[in-house]
């Protein structure tokens, strides 16, 4: 059954400190986890037209949500500007945090920094350092989904599992993903190749649940997935398909990259091992292929809507016969289990 | 679309099979024994939606039921209540029924698995033919009509199964245990159950000897394939 839902972040009440961070950026330490502002939510009931953006500004526009602690025309202009790329000409991204009702934004200059700061002041918290988008194994910012990650930097070879979707916490708006909750300990950095991707939170009650998050005070993460090798090679995220026995999905692993026609065999497996067991899991076979590779958990389970987008079905954590079957953990467990939302706008 | 309706026993041509499900006269899988497993706790799994709560109940070694109350119009989806209620110390394998706000959904699929009573559950076969697998002791008159409707002329036809969805619960929760072959603690494998089969299948890499043992165990109940699996 398809459930849709476009979500938007709004914002509340805040006091947070500019920041502007010149240089390479650390791994952030972990943000902690008292908010300091009332997320304020709003669901749209319609999907952004398939394989478009949503831009904070329309939605502002529009009444989809309403900004308590500053003006929506502010975030407006802030936007207008932001997406214009009309105040500098070098490489950033950005996000509107619910936490705050400010951008984040990461510019790969120091000088475009502070030129950014300038121009929005407290609308903007402002981080400068090297990025820019690589590959599905050097995944830089906005972090995608589907993404090779490892523990500390290394190279694009030297990856050991996948993330899955892109998510915000609903505690406190932060960004981040999710990965199998097998392939890490909580705190660790997790990179992709050689780029910081965000610090692991999350995981307990393991192996009951195959489920571990991954997020950053200071990275920013988009609602896209790689789905390399072809065509096209990233999709937009922009809802949910929850799992069906019959359907038919794909999965986007850093190893064996975008499979699809993996049927639904069940919804209620058992994965098992010397950890102990996992159940409520997702089933599919796609007959005398291998579909999943050791490095591919963690892997985005969604089905295609349209040319360009996805749905969120689940996330891979193991396989049997001989990499024939796969077994998932369903989106809504994991949205429920680290109480987030997965990214859709 | 032509409606295919069989009875027979069909058996997925890719698995390696080592037990018939549809063995005639085959004894119902044993519970757990009460004995040998102390007493559980019925878990708490209000507000959940029905899909979180087989992870949940299986962890505790229960078996969940559904039972949808249409009545129930606030926070459609969600559990209401557990029968019995949470807290109540119960054996392992014992059945709890938790009853869920608003009616289920209005697919094939959504049917079948709100109905885990009367169906063992559905799968496509390899001509993408929904197999649905109906205990045999469930009212096939009745709920064929049923079928037919929700299916909206797609194919599909009904195995009739001689284990009830419950009865093959019960042995994935034994299997889950791990001691069912010495090292099983050890030994990574997947498992479901498996409509087409009328039995749980298991996906692992035994001996001949391992197999014939768990044959025996759960005859009719079990089918096994072998093949590695590991988390990835």
């Amino acid at each position: 059954m398809l459930r849709r839902s476009l979500v938007i972040a709004g914002v509340a009440s805040c006091v947070v400190i500019a920041l502007l961070a010149v240089g390479i950026p650390a791994p952030a330490a972990p943000l902690p986890d008292s908010v300091t502002c009332a997320a304020t939510l709003s669901k749209v009931d319609s999907f952004a037209p398939v394989g478009t953006k949503v831009r904070i500004a329309d939605e502002l526009r529009r009444g989809s949500f309403a900004p308590a602690c500053r003006s929506a025309n502010s975030l407006i202009e802030a936007d207008d500007l932001l997406y214009s790329r009309s105040l500098v000409k070098g490489e950033y991204s950005y996000s509107l945090w619910a936490t705050d009702s400010r951008f984040h934004i990461s510019a790969a200059s120091a000088d475009d920094a502070a030129v950014l700061q300038k121009a929005l002041g407290d609308r903007a918290v402002v981080t400068a350092g090297a990025m820019g988008r690589a590959g599905r194994n050097d995944d830089g910012e906005p972090h995608f989904g589907g993404s090779g990650i490892q523990q500390n930097a290394g190279s694009t070879s030297t990856n050991t599992c996948t993330s899955g979707f892109t998510v915000r916490r609903n505690a406190d708006g932060g960004r981040g993903a999710m990965t199998a909750g097998h392939c890490y300990g909580n705190g660790i950095y997790a990179y992709s190749g050689p780029q910081y991707y965000g610090y692991t939170w999350g995981k307990f009650n393991y192996p009951a649940y195959d489920i571990i998050g991954v997020r950053s005070g200071s990275e920013t993460y988009d609602n896209v997935i790689h789905v390399d090798p072809c065509c096209p090679n990233n999709r937009y995220v922009v809802g949910y398909d929850v799992a069906d026995v019959g359907d038919l999905a794909c999965l986007s692993g850093m190893v064996t990259k975008a499979v699809c026609g993996v049927q639904v065999t069940s919804t209620n497996g058992y994965f098992c091992d010397q950890d102990g067991c996992t159940g409520g899991l997702i089933e599919g076979i796609k007959p005398n292929t291998v579909i999943v590779r050791p490095g591919d958990s963690g892997a985005p389970i969604y089905t295609r809507y349209g040319a360009n987008s996805a749905l969120a079905m689940g996330m891979v954590i193991a396989s049997a016969g001989g990499g024939t079957i796969v077994y998932g953990e369903h989106i809504s467990v994991i949205e429920a289990y680290l109480n987030v939302t997965v990214l859709t706008s | 679309m032509r409606k295919l309706l069989a009875f027979a026993a069909v058996l997925p041509a890719v698995l390696l099979l080592s037990a018939c499900a549809q063995r005639p006269g085959t004894a119902a899988p044993k519970s757990p024994t009460p004995s040998a497993q102390p007493r559980t706790v019925v878990p708490q799994v209000a507000a959940l939606t029905a899909g979180e709560v087989d992870k949940v109940l299986a962890k505790a070694s229960l078996v969940a039921i559904l039972r949808y109350e249409p009545g129930v119009v606030t926070n459609a989806g969600t559990v209401v209540a557990t029968e019995p209620p949470a807290g109540t110390m119960v054996w392992p394998g014992d059945i709890v029924t938790v009853i869920v706000a608003g009616a289920p959904g209005a697919t094939l699929g959504e049917y079948v698995v709100a109905h885990r009573e009367t169906y063992i559950g559905m799968a496509p076969d390899a001509n993408g033919v929904l197999v649905i697998g109906i205990y045999r002791q469930a009212d096939m008159q009745s709920e064929l009509g049923q079928l037919t409707r929700l299916a909206a002329g797609k194919a599909f036809r009904v195995q009739n199964c001689a284990h009830s969805w419950a009865e093959l619960q019960r042995v994935q929760l034994e299997l889950s245990r791990r001691d069912f072959v010495p090292g099983a603690d050890k030994l990574p494998f997947g498992m479901t159950i498996d409509p087409m089969a009328c039995a749980v299948r298991l996906t692992i890499e035994l001996t001949d000897a391992e197999v014939a043992s768990l044959n025996a165990r759960w005859p009719g109940a079990l089918v096994i394939q072998r093949g590695a699996a590991s988390r990835t």
